[in-house]
């Protein structure tokens, strides 16, 4: 399994769109954190929010992996990487899935390192209660984590669509059209998605879920999401 | 087509592979000679790739198999050593540079490193390596897909249409290299559409046709189908024609050159070295092997 690893981390780190998305991934940080803390800059600030304003959901390592994933059927890599590994695909996308979770580790360490530069000295100056370098190590971690399961989560959601543009469009869809109604409805309801599990990983305070209960729950989503990618890819074509 | 005592390299048993109501490979059943090149031809859409794909074992057949060395595909896949394959619609991403390209694959085949310098050498393309695929030409690309193809220095290699694109020097080059690794025991299955184009590769043939078999046999059983005929410039046409009606063949004299029909270009070599007949030109005519094509293609269309 390491030299599957090894090969799709070669093919994930050699073309320029990691690079891309690790540059917009750190742009999008250091806005959330800006945008954050910036607006009403005398003004007291909860430690909640200030936690907040340091995590975030690792939107750009989930769209980076279902990018990876789909890309495979639209660029047809994923067949000589099956006939020359000699494994069957369910394999193959296993170790794609571990090459995107080591892949989305470091985009999200390089947006969280810089985050935390930016994030942490106006922070210190915003007044309201000090966060503990026990809470940031927590975030820290805690986005490192979301990040690595939603790279998993992606690279099967982008087996199980294939299309790369359905599979970017729909993620994007849900996020920013389906969620905030769902939201409306019912925080609990958020809170058990995907989406809303990661963020409370990552640092935001959920409604309902300790952050524990969101890491329960973002794992069970990821592991169904790919032992249903392992299947499919077990039963398609791969080209 | 293969001997009894000798294992096919490559067994295709009851193939068949349906999209929905369309059967694109239907009851496909041939097998392939170690240490022969094997032409697996067809018109465009005949099903060439189709088939390729399942023999390989990157589609799943509907019905039936393909073995590798007497072994399903599926059973056990074939690694990079003993299978090597370039299929049309398997590529390399259009951001990455051939030799990234081929570092992965070498990685995910565990091979060691030094292989990809060999490759691109082998295939020509060690000056270009460090470009990304997307500035490729056609040809660069069969070459790169060749290189792939090659990375674990295979018994078996499949190629999907590896003259298409290529240039006059390539395809030399291509026919070349396929020579030499059979004359060195290696067994090679190429799909071309173009007859007369692999007519010159290869040993033995399997034409398709709407997914169906319809020839097996060696190239000059199928040579001999169509009746062979023969193009000849000579300075003495006369006296070529009458030992060439003497020896059984049918000839017609054409503007200084004769054309013999019921003899092929060896044969009629001998008769004109036995002779002493001098010629300038001796050419199978092509239009002849072109036709045997038609008609065996045309003949499942009409059924």
């Amino acid at each position: 399994m390491t030299t599957l690893i090894r090969g799709e981390l070669i093919k994930a780190i050699t073309t320029r769109t990691i690079f891309a998305y690790a540059a917009m991934a750190v742009v999008l940080a250091v806005g959330q954190v800006l945008a954050s803390l910036l607006p009403g800059w005398g003004d007291l600030m909860s430690q909640d929010d200030k936690k907040e304003a340091l995590g975030g959901l690792p939107l750009l390592v989930l769209l980076l992996a279902i990018v990876g994933a789909a890309g495979e059927y639209r660029h047809r890599t994923a067949a000589p990487a099956a006939l020359v590994a000699g494994r069957d695909a369910g394999r193959l996308l296993v170790a794609r899935a571990g090459a995107y979770a080591v892949a989305g580790a470091a985009v999200a360490a390089l947006a969280t390192v810089i985050t935390l530069a930016v994030g942490l000295p106006l922070l210190a100056d915003r007044p309201g209660p000090a966060v503990s370098a026990g809470d940031v190590a927590l975030i820290a971690g805690g986005s490192l984590v979301a990040a690595v399961l939603l790279a998993v989560f992606g690279v099967a959601l982008g087996a199980l669509v294939r299309n790369q543009v359905v599979a970017v469009t729909g993620t994007l869809i849900v996020i920013f059209v389906v969620l905030p109604l769902v939201q409306a409805l019912s925080g609990t309801i958020l809170d058990l998605t995907p989406f809303g599990a990661a963020q409370g990983v990552a640092g935001a305070g959920l409604t309902t879920l300790s952050t524990g209960a969101a890491a329960v729950v973002l794992v069970s989503w990821t592991l169904v999401a790919l032992v249903a990618a392992v299947v499919g890819e077990r039963r398609r074509d791969i080209a | 087509m293969t001997n009894e005592l000798t294992e096919a390299a490559i067994t295709v048993e009851g193939l068949t592979k349906r999209y929905g109501e369309l059967v694109a490979v239907d009851d496909l059943s041939f097998s392939v000679r170690p240490g022969s090149v094997t032409g697996f031809l067809g018109p465009n859409g005949a099903g060439k790739t189709t088939a390729l794909k399942a023999i390989v074992g990157i589609a799943r057949p509907t019905a039936g198999r393909a073995l590798i060395d007497g072994t399903p595909v599926e059973a056990a896949r074939p690694d990079a050593g003993r299978l090597g394959v370039y299929i049309e619609p398997t590529g390399a991403h259009p951001g990455r540079s051939a030799r990234n390209h081929l570092r992965s694959l070498a990685a995910l085949a565990d091979l060691p490193a030094d292989r990809i310098d060999e490759v691109l050498e082998s295939v020509g393309l060690e000056e270009a390596a460090g470009l990304r695929v997307g500035t490729y030409s056609t040809g660069m690309r069969q070459r790169l897909g060749l290189a792939s193809a090659l990375l674990g220095d295979p018994d078996i290699l499949v190629l999907d249409e590896p003259l298409n694109g290529l240039d006059p020097q390539g395809i030399r080059w291509v026919r070349t290299f396929l020579r030499e690794r059979v004359a060195d025991g290696r067994t090679v299955l190429l799909s071309s559409h173009v007859l007369t184009e692999a007519a010159q590769t290869v040993d033995d043939v399997v034409v398709i046709n709407r997914g169906r078999l319809v020839f097996e046999g060696a190239m000059t059983d199928l040579t001999r189908l169509g009746g062979s005929r023969v193009l000849v410039r000579t300075p003495t046409p006369e006296r070529l024609a009458a030992v060439a009606r003497d020896a059984g063949g049918r000839v017609e004299l054409q503007a200084g050159r004769v054309l013999i029909e019921g003899m092929d270009a060896t044969q009629v070599g001998e008769l004109a070295h036995r002779e002493r007949v001098l010629l300038q030109e001796l050419a199978s005519d092509d239009a002849s092997l072109e036709q045997v094509f038609f008609s065996l293609t045309e003949e499942v269309e009409a059924a």
